[in-house]
């Protein structure tokens, strides 16, 4: 069944800049008996994330917002198995659609075609599974002929269409959101509203996280708050 | 955290499609708009081995036929080795935007780069139905056993491009570390001249971890055999790399992306 929990879960993001260099590091190394550098070695760390918990079923609509700088991305990346945790656990089980950063997967050098199948086959889409929804993408982004041009003939609006296209065409139990999709101009604002609530309600479990409190009011049944990587 | 490498490669295996995609699509990329596409590569080792082989035969004094079929194998597989061992320093640096959006296992992108240069290979691959009009062709025992080499070079090719990837998204001062040595490495491999030209010095090539996999992969080729021992040195080498790679990547797994 689709869940996620968290118990305790802190991410510590190590400041390589402090110490990238292998010079650096075997000078450390060589010295550390010399110098103790007690605070540079606290330093060296930055919390990213600190002793979240958090666990959700089906249906649960979770907004989070907080300042830049809070752990909101932080927090998603965590969910989505990209940073390990330094402490506590996570168990999430559910087929995770990340949506972090809309653009990842397109490339402006390949046309609107390969685009399609470059973006979904990140999304773990079989080449099969994005056959059948090919026509549909093509369809909805309204790009016509124009799917064939490389993506840098496009307008950015045009862009940002064929993305919202292809990501919202799959539909997936856990989503994950970093601020909310605007695409487009007025008419196809209007489309992509329709379709975009209905990709989100196929969806068991959503996380978004904005700025807006308003966005967040309107989709989310539970809202947190994030400050200095706490959860509250 | 990050599963067990068993089961990443497994689930690697399962996403070949990803990987596999990526690195078509690297490929095509960089011919986009060319006549020729992905077939310059062809002939940009063609014209390289071409020229090469009129020099240096002359300059060694041996026949152009019997030259440039050793030249050219030698050289399709230093391009193929230097490059993939060059572009493991970018693996999960130019792969970083979907590391941080997708958990892909890391083994993907390290894929990427492999089957990227393999692609690669294939089409300089053409170049030895030259070779096979001067030399004639190969026995099909001496096509398995350049078959194998294939085989046995992605067998290291794994735990190398993977440690070199881990390693120089750390630090950073790996990868020009690697192109020098390569650098050097090209000069000290028997590419350009013959191994017995060494004369009583030939033993220092076993000290050369790159002639191994240059035997294997060009004497079946020339219609001449391998010995034991060559077999032997690249199993030591393939073990020893999965060892310190399986060292380092247990160390580090959970830290890539930190790193990046």
């Amino acid at each position: 069944m689709t869940h996620i929990k968290l118990q305790n879960v802190s991410i510590d993001y190590p400041l390589i800049e402090l110490s990238r260099s292998i010079k650096k590091s075997i000078f450390k190394n060589a010295t550390s008996n010399l110098f103790k550098k007690k605070n540079l070695e606290n330093m060296l760390f930055y919390r990213g994330l600190n002793k979240v918990n958090l666990e959700l079923k089906p249906g649960d609509r979770i907004g989070i917002k907080g300042p830049n700088g809070s752990g909101k991305t932080t927090l998603l990346r965590t969910i989505a198995g990209i940073y390990s945790p330094s402490e506590g656990t996570i168990d999430v089980q559910g087929n995770i659609s990340s949506l972090l950063d809309i653009n990842l997967g397109m490339d402006l050098e390949l046309s609107g075609i390969d685009n399609i199948y470059l973006k979904s086959i990140l999304l773990k889409k079989k080449p099969e599974e994005i056959l059948t929804k090919i026509d549909e993408i093509i369809d909805f982004s309204g790009l016509k002929e124009y799917i064939n041009l490389p993506l840098k003939r496009y307008s950015s609006g045009m862009i940002m269409r064929l993305a919202f296209s292809i990501v919202t065409s799959f539909e997936c139990s856990i989503l994950l959101m970093d601020e909310w999709l605007s695409v487009g101009d007025k008419e196809f604002n209007e489309k992509a509203k329709e379709k975009l609530s209905n990709f989100i309600k196929s969806s068991e479990i959503l996380i978004l996280a904005s700025h807006s409190e308003k966005t967040l009011a309107d989709n989310c049944n539970k809202i947190y708050s994030m400050k200095d990587g706490n959860l509250i | 955290m990050r599963k067990k490498l068993s089961r990443e490669f497994k689930e690697s295996y399962l996403l070949s499609f990803v990987w596999i995609k990526l690195s078509t699509l690297d490929i095509l990329k960089r011919y986009r708009r060319s006549i020729l596409g992905p077939f310059w590569i062809t002939i940009t080792t063609l014209v390289t081995t071409t020229t090469l082989s009129f020099i240096y035969s002359k300059v060694l004094n041996v026949e152009i036929y019997e030259y440039f079929p050793y030249l050219t194998i030698g050289l399709i597989y230093w391009n193929f080795a230097s490059t993939l061992l060059n572009e493991s320093c970018e693996t999960f640096i130019e792969s970083e935007r979907i590391i941080k959006q997708e958990n892909f296992s890391f083994v993907v992108y390290v894929l990427r780069v492999i089957s990227r240069n393999y692609i690669i290979l294939f089409h300089n691959l053409l170049i030895f139905l030259i070779i096979f009009f001067i030399l004639g062709i190969p026995s099909i025992k001496n096509l398995l056993l350049f078959t194998l080499s294939l085989v046995i070079i992605f067998c290291v090719a794994i735990p190398i491009s993977f440690l070199i990837s881990i390693l120089s998204a750390r630090y950073r001062d790996i990868p020009p570390i690697v192109s020098s040595l390569l650098q050097l490495s090209f000069f000290a491999t028997p590419i350009l001249f013959k191994k017995n030209l060494l004369n009583e010095y030939e033993f220092i090539l076993q000290f050369n971890p790159f002639f191994y996999f240059l035997e294997i992969f060009r004497n079946p080729i020339l219609g001449e055999p391998v010995v034991a021992e060559i077999y032997i040195g690249c199993i030591i080498i393939a073990l020893c790399s999965w060892l310190f790679f399986l060292l380092i990547y247990n160390k580090s797994k959970d830290k890539i992306s930190f790193w990046i």
